[in-house]
């Protein structure tokens, strides 16, 4: 439904044509080149040394220098496409070069929009570039319609990813607050009291009453680890809680505030998260998994009408 | 339903109302058998809930004898309980395996600066953390900090004795690709005279070429050097490449799984400081849909165009971005943070009122260039506000030979705009100052949530790494915090709680608190554990605004039900107990602001201080403060704001230990080393009272 939106959108946003063309596939029969010159090259290389802090390996420039390629590939297609005429993003890029480029005759945004294109701003433009290759690879997983995920591949993805889904110990419990304003003392004396009908356990049916005094941190704390009851509570009281026998009214309990009667309710084991739990999470996955197949799909196409070359600088070879 | 109590007794005996509940327990026991690691299920709610209602349609009754008026509390009870079967704002589900549908406070810091940011590098020191390291930081790892020794260790390790929740690296928007080129060797702008000044990590060489764009022209003319283009590839391409690694070290950071351990933001700043005049920005994304390129002084140099920028780019979109802008520092913005006015000076229309809350919903009221609260003398007597003051008026620097700085304008001050934001709403219709508030640190050391006193060794990479220099800084204290009231750990929920300002700031430590206001909350509320429930039912929670017909409020004063619990501490350090709870409103009568400040809970003078020659906090304080207040100066035609300002006992602030430490007698001179002189200097503060300051609820005449 989400992606069917998306389609929408971008059918109202002037996609038509171009989804459109998109479908009727590439016209062009001859091959052309795409070259990544040796000046390219060395703009990788340097871009790797800084964010590195060392020389970049060949392979590891290889890698940049496919990645160039293929956002080439991408944005050649998205100008044979007229991507680049209706597009929010470029139009703004370009009006805000062309007022860089102090360009003062007063000129109205489309004129301004259509000079900068006459004067091949948008060509090296690496925003434009990012813009336009993105905007293609969103074609292409919406103009092959819905994602479908098979149940099975859900199944055997769990079956794989079993560490993943795994959870440490974590204790969920509920309490009942008793401030110790004023006279401690007393303020146990009432705690025990309270401890005392909680343990003789229900006698009316009905709407039940909780006994108790306002906690801000709420009177249910579910699934919380040892170390984040203490980071809460206080280490004595977390320790209290780990040692309780579930199910059974404990207390008083101090805690920096005051005293407190334990409910541990849930001790969860170390364990595996069921399937129904994370089943979104892994279809989330799937669904990009897919989405990111139909883009490398198109981009397969996209090479196949190109005679790719990677020239290497002289040092490199 | 089983026979309702006499309605009186709920409410006036303790004692009927525990033993009531201890008969009672019935049906609220069962839910013992919830299945390990199950999330709270309807069956729990609804059962609080149906408490919640028992509870209420008794002490509702009691509480206003006017048919009308207790017909309209019954209806809205019964309209918010259908809605809450979800959670006070039902959503798309839980993801965390934490999820309270009562909401927990979580601690943050939106506010931090690593080496991507022009002025952490000429702070120099060598400071070479980026946000990857930022946010291990926030998670607990250790961090070595500047200045670094020769063999090029660090000189100090600092680690966060309570991780952090969430947090977001904040760089400076302006020159991220320049400052990445000037450390690119072979780039054509490398051996520029910017790049060959800024690599002296020096402020005094780099600050004519990095900041002082940024901090002089007025009007502003900021500009890219000429170099920024020199090269392929340029400054913007290579800022894009930085952008990119900011938000994928937000990405890996983030903790996706159902444990929800830890959040990330994707966000940045923009840096407008006209004259000085500090308008700088945190800009907040909701998610990983984010711009292209964040929106620096450079391209936006006025706080409008950033707001288009916003807009453009993010929020008409159309694809899921969301973002929201956060201002700081407004103490050192010579009045201009909250004017009344658009750019071009013309006063505000409803839609640009409307347009300012909406993208800035939140203001930073602490962080380490101080508190922006108020200033006593600026329209306040309030002495309290003497706290965390930064000494000078603007970012320009002050010192020997440098003309007197402009006084302090009232404007600059968050409690004063919130009063402006109820004028402008009498004279146009709408409040562009509906700000609910947000602490953090600011630090340029990659150390978010570093707010320790004991520990505080400075933010500002080698120049603030000595104790002197620290001391000579105009007032500054390790920062604050963020605390947000979120259902759990993920971004979706953080991003909600501080869109609707159920958040609040803290000085740096950790006490609890939790505000409602509205009409009809019983004088109880604190004897009871339904109290967040209640306060949900019943009315707004911090940041909200009170909406009533016009003979509710013409009969009834609002009621701020506000609770607290102290800062538990750390294993190895306690918390300080809490002092007091104070009210602080604010309103419009006869067309002029007024303030006051009501204590109204806890102990103003309950005789607890600082032992002078340990340092440790003495005397007796609270653990716990709950109390429901009446406005006893309530008047319906006049439209107002409340937020609780919540105080600790007092303790040593930073330089109040460093200075003990080392052997500093006032009394003696000859205890005083060289540089330390400012340990007896009458302006430093040595005691601190920290606080945490609540988002405002306000009221408007309808």
């Amino acid at each position: 439904m989400r992606r069917l939106d998306l389609l929408w959108r971008f059918l109202a946003l002037g996609g038509g044509f171009v989804l459109v063309q998109w479908l009727a596939g590439t016209p062009t029969a001859s091959v052309a080149p795409l070259v990544v010159t040796p000046t390219e090259i060395e703009a990788l290389a340097a871009r790797f040394q800084k964010r590195y802090g060392r020389q970049p390996s060949r392979s590891e420039i290889q890698q940049a220098a496919d990645a160039l390629v293929r956002e080439t590939l991408l944005v050649r297609e998205a100008r044979r496409l007229g991507m680049h005429h209706g597009d929010l993003v470029v139009r703004r890029r370009l009006l805000e070069k062309m007022s860089l480029l102090a360009l003062e005759s007063p000129i109205d945004a489309e004129e301004s929009f259509r000079e900068a294109l006459d004067l091949g701003l948008d060509r090296d433009d690496p925003i434009i570039r990012r813009r336009l290759a993105r905007q293609v690879e969103r074609l292409a997983v919406i103009a092959d319609g819905p994602i479908r995920v098979e149940p099975e591949a859900v199944h055997s993805f769990y079956d794989r990813h079993q560490d993943h889904f795994s959870i440490p110990k974590r204790y969920g419990f509920r309490h009942v607050f008793v401030r110790a304003a004023g006279d401690p003392a007393a303020a146990h004396d009432r705690a025990a009291r309270l401890l005392k009908g909680l343990r003789a356990g229900p006698a009316v049916a009905g709407v039940a009453e909780l006994p108790g005094d306002a906690f801000p941190l709420g009177s249910e704390i579910p699934s919380r680890e040892a170390a984040e009851i203490a980071a809460e509570f206080g280490p004595s009281f977390s320790d209290a809680v780990s040692a309780a026998v579930p199910g059974q009214w404990i207390g008083p309990i101090a805690s920096a505030f005051g005293w407190h009667l334990v409910l541990v309710e849930a001790v969860e084991a170390p364990r595996v998260r069921p399937l129904e739990e994370v089943r979104t999470e892994i279809l989330q996955t799937l669904r990009a998994e897919a989405e990111q197949q139909r883009i490398e799909r198109a981009l397969a196409g996209l090479r196949a009408s190109y005679r790719i070359e990677i020239l290497w600088p002289e040092s490199w070879s | 339903m089983r026979p309702l109590l006499d309605p009186s007794s709920v409410i006036r005996s303790t004692q009927l109302w525990t033993a009531s509940a201890i008969l009672g327990l019935a049906s609220w026991m069962p839910s013992v058998g919830t299945r390990a690691g199950e999330l709270p299920t309807d069956g729990d709610r609804e059962r609080w809930l149906s408490q919640a209602e028992s509870f209420l349609t008794q002490a509702l009754a009691d509480l206003d004898r006017t048919p009308r008026i207790r017909r309209y509390a019954n209806e809205l009870l019964h309209e918010r309980r259908a809605g809450m079967v979800g959670g006070p704002a039902d959503k798309s589900g839980p993801r965390c395996e934490d999820f309270r549908w009562l909401r927990q406070p979580l601690y943050g810091d939106l506010h931090v600066h690593t080496n991507l940011s022009m002025d952490s590098i000429y702070f120099g020191g060598g400071v070479d953390m980026g946000p990857t390291e930022a946010y291990r930081f926030a998670r607990g790892e250790p961090l070595g900090l500047p200045p670094f020794d020769a063999a090029g260790h660090p000189t100090t390790v600092a680690q966060l004795e309570r991780p952090l929740d969430f947090a977001a690296v904040t760089d400076h928007a302006e020159f991220f690709g320049e400052v990445r080129i000037c450390f690119t060797p072979g780039h054509p702008a490398y051996d520029s005279l910017e790049c060959g000044a800024l690599r002296q990590q020096n402020p005094m060489a780099a600050g004519p070429f990095w900041f002082a764009p940024l901090l002089v022209p007025d009007p502003p003319g900021p500009s890219r050097f000429p170099s920024c283009d020199a090269g392929d590839p340029g400054c913007l391409d290579v800022a894009s490449s930085v952008w990119q690694e900011v938000q994928l070290a937000a990405e890996d950071a983030y903790d996706r799984s159902p444990a929800c351990s830890f959040t990330t933001f994707i966000g940045y700043e923009w840096s407008g400081t006209p004259a000085g005049a500090n308008l700088h920005r945190n800009v907040l994304f909701a998610n990983d849909v984010v711009p292209e390129l964040p929106v620096s002084y450079l391209d936006a140099p006025h706080a409008e165009e950033l707001w288009d920028a916003i807009e453009a780019d993010c929020l008409d979109a159309g694809n899921g971005c969301a973002a929201l802008a956060i201002p700081h520092n407004s103490n050192v913005s010579l009045g201009r943070m909250f004017l009344p006015e658009n750019g071009d000076g013309s006063l505000l229309e409803t839609a640009d009122a409307e347009r300012r809350a909406k993208l800035e919903p939140l203001v930073e009221i602490i962080q380490h260039k101080g508190a922006s609260e108020c200033r006593p003398g600026l329209d306040t007597v309030d002495e309290l506000c003497d706290f965390n003051l930064w000494r000078n008026p603007s970012l320009l620097p002050q010192g020997p030979g440098s003309p007197p700085p402009p006084p302090f304008a009232p404007a600059s001050f968050v409690r004063n705009a919130l009063k402006i934001g109820l004028l402008e709403e009498e004279r146009q219709g709408a409040n562009p100052f509906v700000l609910g508030f947000v602490g953090g640190t600011d630090t340029h050391n990659s150390t978010p949530g570093f707010v320790s006193e004991r520990d505080h060794s400075g933010h500002l990479a080698a120049i603030d790494a000595a104790l002197p220099a620290r001391l000579a800084a105009p007032n500054a204290n390790p920062g604050g915090l963020t605390v947000v009231w979120s259902e759990e750990n993920a971004r979706e929920a953080i991003f909600a709680a501080l869109e609707r300002r159920e958040v609040y700031a803290t000085s740096g430590t950790r006490p609890v608190v939790r505000m409602f206001g509205g009409f009809f909350y019983p004088g109880s509320l604190c004897d009871t554990p339904l109290f967040e429930l209640v306060g949900y039912l019943l009315g707004e929670s911090m940041g909200g605004r009170l909406d009533v017909p016009h003979f509710v409020a013409a009969r009834r004063a609002p009621r701020i039900a506000v609770a607290a619990l102290r800062d538990p501490g750390s294993p190895t350090r306690q918390g300080v107990p809490l002092q007091r709870i104070q009210i602080v409103k604010g309103w419009v009568e006869d067309g002029t602001a007024h303030e006051a400040v009501y204590d109204v809970a806890g102990e103003p003078d309950n005789g607890a201080g600082v032992d002078p020659r340990t340092g440790e906090p003495i005397g007796p304080g609270f653990d716990t403060l709950c109390t429901v207040w009446t406005d006893p100066d309530f008047d319906p035609l006049q439209p107002a704001f409340y937020y609780a300002r919540v105080l600790e006992n007092p303790s040593s602030s930073w330089s109040g230990y460093r200075c003990r430490a080392a052997g500093v007698d006032c009394s003696v001179p000859a205890s005083i080393p060289p540089g330390l002189e400012p340990c007896c200097a009458p302006e430093t503060e040595l005691v601190v009272q920290e606080r945490a300051w609540t988002s405002p609820i306000w009221y408007s005449p309808r």
